[in-house]
């Protein structure tokens, strides 16, 4: 069992410097709930790693589901049973949870049941960027965002409270920079955990009638305006009769104190802060809105409140008369991507026409003397000894062997680096989890109006059963020939190594019977062939002879990621060049093993003229020893 | 095409994805970039270097026949169709047996390792393997083993570039006009890397119009005939105009060359050279004459390995009939006349043909002589 996590701690009054996400499941500690339940995805897998060590089977289950619509409904399912419950997901996971979501709305809820989306604004460890309050609206839910620490602890609170009171799902959104950051959360009481879990069998969850559901929704929605209205996470600090109001919300309000203080413009700029995003809380809205004429809307991603904003000002012109809302739209905030102090500052600094260098114009010059040499510029790839590496060697070689321009679709994972130079850039589609055997299914059945190319559709073990088996069943179904590889590599790698099914623990640290890939393949009716990656040549021909078959086929490529291996059992070989035999760059090599192959585990001496080992970080795969043209690289077994 | 530029970018983007690759094989064994599968060159990554043996030793990279020729027999090219001659008649091995036509190639073989004391001798084998490959045999005794043409590219060069990593001897080489004249660049192209650098193999050239493509000759031998085991291909000199595929049992089926066109190397159509012009003796089939070669001598090497046979009652000559060889050299003419025509026209191989202009003019202003 893993150690238990600090927020399980029951002592009032501690303070502990926590993560936004860590804060998150403190809240829901501290609001009783029961269950959570969640798909791991940056940056949101925090969450359920914090609450998995404050677990007890009898008073918190919390679980790695196998994808965010199941983990939804495992959450939904407790509060059926009235107990409380956390869903927690990433924004590409919302989508997947959304079509359960879009019926949950209209159904009701019994125990206060919560959905974490942590967004990624700017992509950076996501295949999309995308501003998931906008589906909050769609759904006619609660929305709020938290904005601090000790805050997403306290808004998470008030949540499952709120999600009973109105008896709806309710939604908190973070985003990166309060999910990884961290600050200090002083510690409320732990609740008694008393409920039985109990379906009344008099009542039901069920979205009938459709319309009067969905009107008791909108009618749920205009009381809340007025809840919200009196709520405590809205808040306006500044003057009485400010310039200029900058509304804000998440890690906006930081921001902006930040730049009005830097600016010392706290007599002319208030700050508005929603915590309640959605429904707009009007009443208090309106107060601020008479406080001003102008309005600078500062927030992460898309101009959701800008937007919401501009729609209620519309609404009342007669009574507001002519404002102005500085945002996305007049080019004040950035159309895209996450927030820095700097965009408020410098947004302000443009409406106020204030001269201020936040830092030394030569500040970026400065930097880069300071770093050149600390900072070892490289390309985002594979670690050293990573399976997928020699994988996509073996299938970038296969199919230019193939000669058939055949081509590569996969998705999201540690495998999609397979569309850069690490990957030898041999994946050409990427979209949701899963995506690669769907497509490709649409791809394998073209073949009869002439298309030429082969398909291979990559994924790995945790996206299969997250996604994949569905499109597998299709591609079996509609007998779409091109030829799946699962990349096995027995982890959640991407994320942080969390248990999926395949590996036979839970989240929760119980041994269960792993559930096996490959009979899954086999049921579905593909004869699945078990290749080992690190053996090119048998990998190779696997896939040669799979590429010209006529039917749907399916390899696994099975061997452990390379960070747990070496954490589990160290080294697996001793690799050594002979630098006699190492013919370096001349004609015949051409820095084959560090120009082309790329493991970060060989380097290349620009003064000696040969390649070398980096003990600090082989992992002693062995796989170099067999792509050496000169058989220089040499290995040796470790006891 | 300067030094400067990358000779793996310049051989696979101008040379072999434009067709123009005629499957020596001498750009391959060489490195890790290019490799065969199946009759096929694959580049899956990319070499930077420049100045590289691959272009190099590539009969269709750089080549300067007025250069290449001075060296070899210190004479001008002039575009003369049958090339530098010495001696031309026709003749035939006494045991001919297993010959594609008069055995000479494999007696000259032979008589390379027994005579001359060479090493071995770089064959090309296609009987019992699914696409065609160098071989070096060390037993003269096994050379007729390999006799016979396939007509498919062999890239039989390869082997040499493997094999002389651990052998440095000097062998006998049969091979086609491309190889041979891939083989004088490998001789000649001074690089440190060059291990055939200096090396003075005997030369035996084999006549060719034209080459197969490998993977599109199988597949289409194998939906005809599926596995059956062939043991002889034959192309019978004009007006036949057909191709002979024989069975183990003498049963024989005749394919019409309009049926085998479309599998034509298309890099074939460029090349200037039916004769193997840079070869030491080349040989080829008698045109009506069954059972007999047309033997063109071209250096002293050539020369005095031939008349040794001759005298030793290995090989029986008899003059070649001067209708044959108005045939022989109208053939090779026309061939260099379409070849330099495309190239001129298509802009294939750019810059990498030099030719002495007076040579260019002959070639292309050649007087085809009537049959007498």
């Amino acid at each position: 069992m893993p150690s238990l996590h600090p927020i399980a701690i029951d002592d009032p009054g501690r303070i502990e410097l926590l993560m936004g996400n860590e804060a998150i499941a403190r809240g829901a500690l501290e609001s009783g709930v029961r269950v959570a339940a969640a798909y791991p995805g940056n940056p949101s897998s925090e969450i359920i790693e914090a609450l998995s060590r404050a677990a007890d089977p009898s008073r918190l289950h919390v679980q790695w589901s196998v994808n965010e619509k199941v983990a939804l409904e495992v959450a939904a399912g407790a509060s059926f049973f009235g107990l409380r419950a956390l869903a927690a997901m990433k924004q590409n996971g919302l989508n997947v949870a959304y079509d359960f979501l879009t019926n949950l709305n209209l159904c009701g809820v019994k125990g206060g049941l919560v959905v974490v989306v942590c967004d990624d604004p700017g992509g950076i460890s996501s295949s999309n960027e995308q501003d998931t309050r906008f589906m909050a609206r769609l759904t006619d839910i609660p929305l709020l965002e938290v904005a601090g620490f000790e805050d997403a602890r306290d808004i998470v609170r008030y949540a499952f409270d709120l999600s009973e009171e109105i008896g709806s799902v309710v939604m908190v959104r973070s985003v990166t920079r309060i999910s990884h950051g961290r600050g200090p959360v002083t510690f409320d009481l732990l609740p008694e955990l008393s409920r039985k879990p109990r379906f009344d069998p008099k009542g039901s969850f069920t979205p009938f009638p459709i319309l009067v559901k969905h009107e008791k929704r909108h009618e749920a929605l205009l009381d809340l305006e007025d809840t919200f209205s009196r709520s405590s996470f809205n808040t306006y600090t500044g003057p009485d009769n400010p310039e200029l109001v900058v509304v804000t919300s998440g890690i906006g309000v930081l921001f902006s104190e930040e730049a009005v203080e830097l600016l010392g413009q706290q007599n002319r700029v208030g700050i508005a802060h929603l915590g309640t995003t959605w429904p707009l809380p009007k009443a208090w809205l309106r107060e601020i809105i008479e406080k001003t004429d102008r309005f600078l809307v500062v927030e992460e991603v898309d101009p959701f409140i800008e937007n919401n904003l501009k729609e209620f000002l519309g609404e009342n012109t007669g009574r507001f008369g002519a404002k102005t809302v500085f945002g996305k739209s007049s080019g004040h905030m950035p159309s895209v991507g996450g927030l820095t102090p700097e965009h408020p500052l410098n947004a302000l600094k443009a409406l106020f026409e204030i001269p201020f260098e936040p830092r030394p114009a030569d500040y970026s010059r400065l930097v880069e003397e300071k770093t050149t040499g600390l900072i070892i510029d490289r390309a985002l790839g594979f670690c050293p000894g990573c399976p997928h590496r020699a994988s996509f060697w073996v299938i970038k070689n296969a199919l230019a062997k193939d000669g058939r321009e055949g081509i590569v679709t996969g998705d999201i994972g540690c495998y999609a680096m397979s569309m850069w130079p690490s990957g030898y850039q041999v994946s050409k589609t990427l979209q949701a989890m899963g995506s690669g055997v769907g497509v490709a299914s649409g791809m394998g059945i073209l073949d009869v109006m002439g298309k030429t190319q082969p398909v291979i559709a990559v994924c790995g073990d945790s996206t299969f059963f997250h996604a994949a088996i569905p499109a597998l069943i299709n591609t079996r179904f509609n007998t779409s020939p091109f030829v799946t590889i699962i990349l096995d590599n027995s982890a959640t790698a991407m994320t942080g190594f969390q248990p999926h099914p395949g590996t036979g623990t839970t989240c929760m640290g119980q041994e269960v019977d792993p559930i096996e890939v490959t009979r899954i393949c086999e049921s579905i009716g593909f004869d699945v062939r078990t290749l080992d990656p690190f053996d090119l040549g048998t990998t190779e021909t696997a896939i040669l002879t799979a590429l010209r078959s006529e039917t749907p086929q399916v390899l696994i490529f099975k061997r452990t990621c390379a960070l747990i291996a070496f954490k589990e059992a160290g080294k697996r070989y001793a690799m050594t060049v002979d630098s006699e035999k190492c013919i370096g760059e001349t004609c015949g090599c051409d820095r084959y093993c560090t120009r082309v192959f790329k493991c970060p585990g060989l380097i290349w001496n620009p003064d000696t003229k040969k390649a070398e080992i980096d003990e600090a970080i082989c992992t002693g795969c062995g796989v170099c020893a067999d792509i050496c043209p000169e058989k220089a690289i040499s290995r040796e077994a470790i006891a | 095409m300067s030094e400067t530029s990358k000779s793996f970018k310049t051989l696979t983007e101008e040379i072999i994805k434009r067709g123009e690759c005629i499957r020596c094989g001498a750009c391959l064994g060489l490195c890790p970039y290019l490799t065969l599968y199946e009759g096929a060159i694959v580049f899956p990554d990319a070499c930077d270097l420049t100045g590289g043996r691959c272009l190099n030793f590539c009969p269709r990279g750089p080549v300067d026949l007025g250069t290449l020729t001075r060296r070899i027999w210190n004479e001008d090219y002039t575009g003369l169709p049958l090339g530098y001659t010495v001696k031309i008649v026709m003749a035939k091995a006494k045991d001919h047996s297993n010959a594609q036509y008069g055995g000479i190639a494999t007696t000259l073989a032979q008589a390379a390792l027994i005579n001359n004391r060479l090493s071995g001798a770089l064959l090309t084998r296609w009987r019992d393997v699914a696409y065609p490959e160098g071989v070096l045999v060390h037993d003269p005794r096994d050379i007729p083993a390999y006799s016979g043409s396939h007509y498919a590219g062999a890239y039989t060069l390869a082997a040499l570039n493997r094999i002389r990593k651990s052998h440095s001897e000097t062998f006998a080489v049969i091979g086609l006009p491309c190889q041979i004249l891939a083989l004088r660049k490998m001789h000649s192209f001074d690089h440190p890397e060059n291990i055939h650098q200096g090396k003075k193999d005997l030369l035996i050239g084999l006549f060719c119009t034209w080459g197969l493509s490998p993977r599109d000759f199988r597949a289409d031998m194998q939906h005809r005939f599926g596995n059956r085991k062939i043991v002889k291909y034959d192309i019978p000199p004009p007006p036949a105009n057909r191709l002979d595929i024989f069975f183990e049992n003498d049963e024989k089926v005749e394919i019409p060359l309009e049926e085998i066109r479309p599998l034509l190397n298309p890099g074939c159509r460029t090349c200037l050279d039916m004769t193997a012009e840079f070869a030491d003796i080349s040989v080829g089939a008698a045109e009506g004459f069954p059972g007999w070669n047309t033997v063109i001598i071209r250096s002293g090497k050539g020369l005095d390995l031939f008349d040794r046979l001759v005298s030793k009652g290995a090989i029986e000559t008899i003059p070649l009939p001067e209708t044959s060889l108005h045939h022989l050299t109208n053939a090779a003419a026309i061939k260099k006349k379409k070849a330099l025509n495309l190239i001129e026209q298509e802009n294939t191989s750019p810059n990498t043909l030099m030719l002495p202009p007076a040579a260019r003019e002959a070639i292309l202003n050649f007087q085809f002589s009537e049959e007498s």
